[in-house]
């Protein structure tokens, strides 16, 4: 008897445990994915050696040859976590390529194909971090250097799309700021409205 | 119902343990429910104790052995092996569930004296009895537990998690793309190779 009544006991104390929450719960940090294996490893290391690529490319003045990594980078397979998700660092590497991309194309004067870069970046930063603001800071120089382009044609739409390059840089210089205010300890960075793909969307 | 009788085999099983040995075996079931930390001098002891090398290859013998357990664990070879037996005493003893229990080898032991019939039948019907009913406590607490599949594997917990690079990249001084991933890449590299270590018990 005196034996059943320990195991009563034990199997008491161990429903009980049950109850509280797993210690992932109480101590992983709220973005933790799973733990860091080669996969991950695997695609930034494929990401690591395209945009090298594109330096070289990109150094020796050819842009459309620098795009071409990058353009296959974003195209090709990525990791997944867990489920359908990306893991946080294949997305911002991810969006910092798309930015990346996005200015490349631009600089060749495909504005449109460049705005799409933006705009898929932006989908991948959801967070008001560095790559948030910086796709939004691409973005307003896209704009800025398409109305350039637009000044001698059509100074109508050339003021129309500088006047959305001045919004999005605006909207880059808030993000970065709460980064930067975030960083020295300051108040969390902040939820900018307007930074999403949505809304930083041309009307054209 | 059956009824019991002198003779029935199942009763042969209910022998008591002495106080010795029933103090020793619930040491042994909190120790492994709830282990606590390990003196380092003693641990330090305990491996020069045991290893000679602990970086040295494995023996020929050792390489069978752990692959007899591999097979055993995975449920594909001896289902007597002792060290299979104790693993899953372990784990049921961390996290018990209402699973019946497998089928254990019979250890050999001295064949005790036995007690009365009457007694045994009375201790039989309380023993029974307490189980029943912390089976009945056991359903009533877990039923209100979130599933288990929620919770990630104790290992895990100890490894770098994959997560956001935000923080590793200032705003006023990012750098080409190029350098944001050396950054990136060279960063997970280091907590991949402390992952390995990490699971391979050296860190």
């Amino acid at each position: 008897m005196k034996r059943a009544l320990v195991l009563l006991a034990l199997l008491i104390l161990a429903a009980c445990s049950k109850r509280e929450a797993p210690p992932a719960e109480r101590c992983a940090p709220p973005d933790a994915g799973s733990p860091i294996d080669p996969l991950l490893l695997a695609f930034l290391s494929r990401a690591r050696a395209a945009h090298h690529v594109a330096d070289n490319q990109e150094g020796a003045g050819d842009l459309a040859a620098a795009v071409v990594p990058l353009a296959s980078l974003v195209a090709g397979p990525v990791p997944r976590s867990s489920g359908a998700e990306l893991a946080p660092e294949v997305r911002e590497v991810l969006a910092d390529t798309r930015a990346r991309l996005s200015d490349l194309r631009s600089r060749l004067g495909a504005f449109e194909a460049a705005l799409a870069d933006a705009h898929a970046g932006l989908e991948l930063a959801r967070e008001p971090n560095y790559f948030q603001g910086h796709l939004l800071e691409t973005e307003g120089l896209v704009e800025e250097r398409h109305a350039k382009a637009l000044d001698a044609s059509d100074p109508g739409a050339a003021a129309a799309t500088r006047k959305r390059a001045i919004a999005l840089l605006e909207q880059a210089m808030a993000v970065q700021a709460g980064v930067l205010e975030s960083a020295r300890g300051g108040s969390p960075a902040p939820n900018i409205p307007a930074a999403s793909a949505t809304t930083a969307a041309p009307n054209h | 119902m059956t009824q019991l009788t002198d003779s029935d085999p199942d009763l042969v099983e209910l022998v008591l343990l002495d106080d010795h040995e029933e103090r020793r075996l619930s040491t042994l079931l909190k120790s492994a429910y709830a282990p606590t930390e390990l003196d380092s001098a003693r641990h330090e002891h305990l491996l020069q104790a045991a290893l000679e090398d602990p970086f040295a290859p494995a023996s020929e013998e050792e390489l069978v052995e752990s692959e007899r357990l591999r097979q055993a664990l995975d449920g594909n070879g001896d289902g007597d092996h002792l060290d299979l037996v104790l693993a899953r005493a372990l784990a049921a003893a961390h996290a018990p569930t209402l699973e019946p229990p497998r089928v254990v080898p019979r250890l050999e032991r001295a064949a005790p004296e036995r007690p009365p019939a009457k007694v045994l039948y009375f201790r039989f019907a309380g023993v029974a009895a307490t189980l029943a009913a912390a089976a009945a406590v056991l359903l009533a607490v877990t039923a209100r537990a979130p599933p288990p599949a929620a919770a990630p594997e104790l290992p895990a917990l100890a490894l770098a998690q994959s997560r956001s690079t935000a923080a590793l990249i200032q705003a006023d001084a990012a750098g080409a793309p190029s350098t944001r991933i050396d950054r990136i890449a060279s960063l997970r590299g280091r907590e991949l190779r402390d992952n390995r270590y990490a699971l391979w018990g050296v860190r």
